[in-house]
């Protein structure tokens, strides 16, 4: 459905995206993580048309979004980063003003108003000013407006970006719904987001893909990975090179080594607690500290982009 | 390319209706039009003169606008790049030219409102007098080309920049330029490019309009004026892209 070819953004002889490549199919629902910076948002903005490549293709449906920029753009409901709104408008008149883009004919633009206004639960809100609307309300508007035409796919850049608790949560069982028969890609620095909503991320740093994985992928390396940190009292010679012999073990990274204390970190897919005691006890090595950290997404997020925040 | 006038419409309702949504428009319109019929009335002469006529006015317009059409333009682009909705506008199926058009018409009806409001005026002088209507027409004509300019070249400047009041002040700084280009004190630095300077001059097409020579030549200058710079907003929008 969604095809990006060697797709590159300079401004300025800046590169913001380089050369990046991915295929989303229909219904999937894909989130795009990174850190501040890394160039999701400019993606996002050459999906919708609001850019031009500097390089590379995107095709949505068959079409190319630089040359059938108006039919890519009927098939896409994109929410901007911090749901910026005309505040003017009432909501009624802010919908109906997006909806008049699509040239919808009546009875559609009914059907598809009432199932955006309920969908995103501002019914008591319809004829209210934008400008008096709480941050969560507006975000709301902001989705309701991608609802208006039922489009194919839906772009959501950072669609929870300033919400409280339980407004994500709202936000989020509302993405959940929408998955069922729309193709969703969405932006996000919250990492559980991706957790809850997404079937697959796509990670981007420093405007490059780091990983495309399936989350039942990312999941599986969470659950079978163990990250142990140990501490020894005073200075303990080649260290290193005895746990990785004795435990087989090839990840094992010396941290510090001084007269007060030896650090190292050791990566494992199994829990090996145990044998690093017994490798201990063996060697007369004085264990002051081991515990054992289960890999998360936020460890695999923070070392695929090198800890950028 | 094809314009969709229905979509032109779209942006111009809501283009105008921003204009109106607040009481700012209303405010505008009243001031300026109580400002605009007091110094008509006061104007220096014109309860001396013989002769009946809209000529002080219309020269008094032209320093107005230096600062009326401005206002009108400073907010169509800027406020929207500020606020974050040129995402929203320019990722909905519009044309780049349907967008400008219906920003531009809006803030050309917004003037035609303002100078709606001066229409006691001539009315005013049909019941004392026998004014020259041709004159009075040709006047009118003139402002409507003038204003129509300024905003295209307003709407351009409004473009590139987020800040309304450098916007405002660029554009006062940009049309007064093309204002005093048509007069002497500027043009006799000019040397030999005086003539050339003058003709591409605002002012010494509209002197000639408001002295009710309705000239072909001026009113296809007006609108190659307007043309270029929508021209220039719509290759400054696509380039940015």
């Amino acid at each position: 459905m969604i095809q990006v070819e060697n797709l590159s953004k300079s401004f300025n002889n800046i590169s913001a995206v380089k050369n990046i490549n991915f295929k989303i199919n229909k219904g999937e629902i894909v989130g795009l993580l990174g850190p501040n910076g890394a160039g999701k948002t400019t993606t996002m903005r050459m999906l919708t048309g609001f850019y031009k490549p500097t390089s590379g293709n995107i095709t949505i449906n068959g079409l190319s979004v630089e040359n059938q920029r108006i039919d890519v753009q009927k098939m896409i409901g994109y929410l901007p980063e911090n749901s910026a709104l005309y505040t003017d408008m009432l909501v009624c008149d802010y919908l109906y003003f997006i909806a008049s883009a699509f040239q919808l004919d009546n009875s559609i633009y009914q059907k598809n108003l009432d199932y955006a206004v309920s969908a995103t639960g501002i019914e008591k809100y319809y004829y209210r000013p934008i400008s008096q609307l709480s941050k969560g309300y507006k975000q709301r508007v902001g989705i309701a407006a991608t609802l208006i035409h039922d489009p194919l796919i839906l772009i959501l850049d950072e669609p929870t970006s300033g919400l409280d608790p339980n407004q994500i949560i709202e936000i989020q069982k509302l993405i959940i719904k929408l998955a069922e028969n729309k193709t969703i890609i969405l932006s996000t620095h919250i990492l559980n987001e991706i957790e809850n909503t997404c079937k697959r991320a796509i990670i981007i740093s420093e405007g490059t893909i780091v990983l495309d994985e399936p989350l039942t992928n990312l999941n599986a390396l969470k659950k079978g990975g163990f990250k142990f940190h140990i501490m020894f009292s005073g200075k303990i010679n080649n260290v290193a090179d005895v746990l990785k012999k004795e435990l087989s073990i090839d990840d094992v990274q010396l941290l510090s080594d001084n007269v007060h204390d030896t650090k190292l970190t050791l990566t494992t897919s199994e829990h090996v607690g145990e044998k690093i005691y017994e490798c201990a006890v063996k060697n007369n090595w004085p264990l002051k500290e081991l515990f054992a950290e289960k890999e998360s997404l936020e460890n695999i997020f923070h070392s695929l982009t090198g800890g950028k925040s | 390319m094809n314009i969709s006038w229905q979509n032109v419409k779209s942006i111009y309702t809501r283009e105008i209706n921003n204009y109106f949504n607040t009481a700012i428009g209303y405010v505008f319109l009243l001031i300026f039009s109580l400002f605009i019929n007091f110094l008509f009335l006061y104007l220096p002469n014109f309860w001396d003169v013989n002769s009946i006529s809209m000529e002080n006015f219309f020269s008094w317009m032209r320093i107005v606008y230096l600062f009326l059409i401005p206002a009108i333009t400073m907010r169509l682009w800027s406020e929207e790049k500020k606020t974050g909705t040129i995402e929203v506008l320019l990722t909905l199926p519009y044309q780049t030219l349907e967008t400008i058009l219906g920003k531009y018409l809006s803030a050309l009806s917004f003037l035609g409102f303002a100078l709606g409001s001066t229409i006691f005026i001539p009315i005013f002088l049909g019941t004392i007098g026998s004014p020259d209507w041709m004159l009075i027409a040709g006047g009118y004509i003139g402002l409507i080309l003038l204003g129509a300019s300024y905003i295209a070249l307003g709407l351009l400047i409004s473009w590139y920049t987020q800040d309304q009041i450098i916007a405002l002040l660029i554009t006062i700084a940009v049309c007064f330029l093309f204002f005093i280009m048509g007069y002497p004190p500027f043009l006799q630095f000019m040397g030999f490019l005086s003539p050339i300077i003058s003709f591409i001059s605002v002012s010494w097409h509209f002197d000639s309009l408001a002295r009710g020579m309705l000239d072909t030549r001026d009113i296809i200058f007006f609108i190659s004026f307007i043309l270029l710079f929508l021209y220039l907003n719509y290759h400054s929008i696509e380039n940015k892209k």
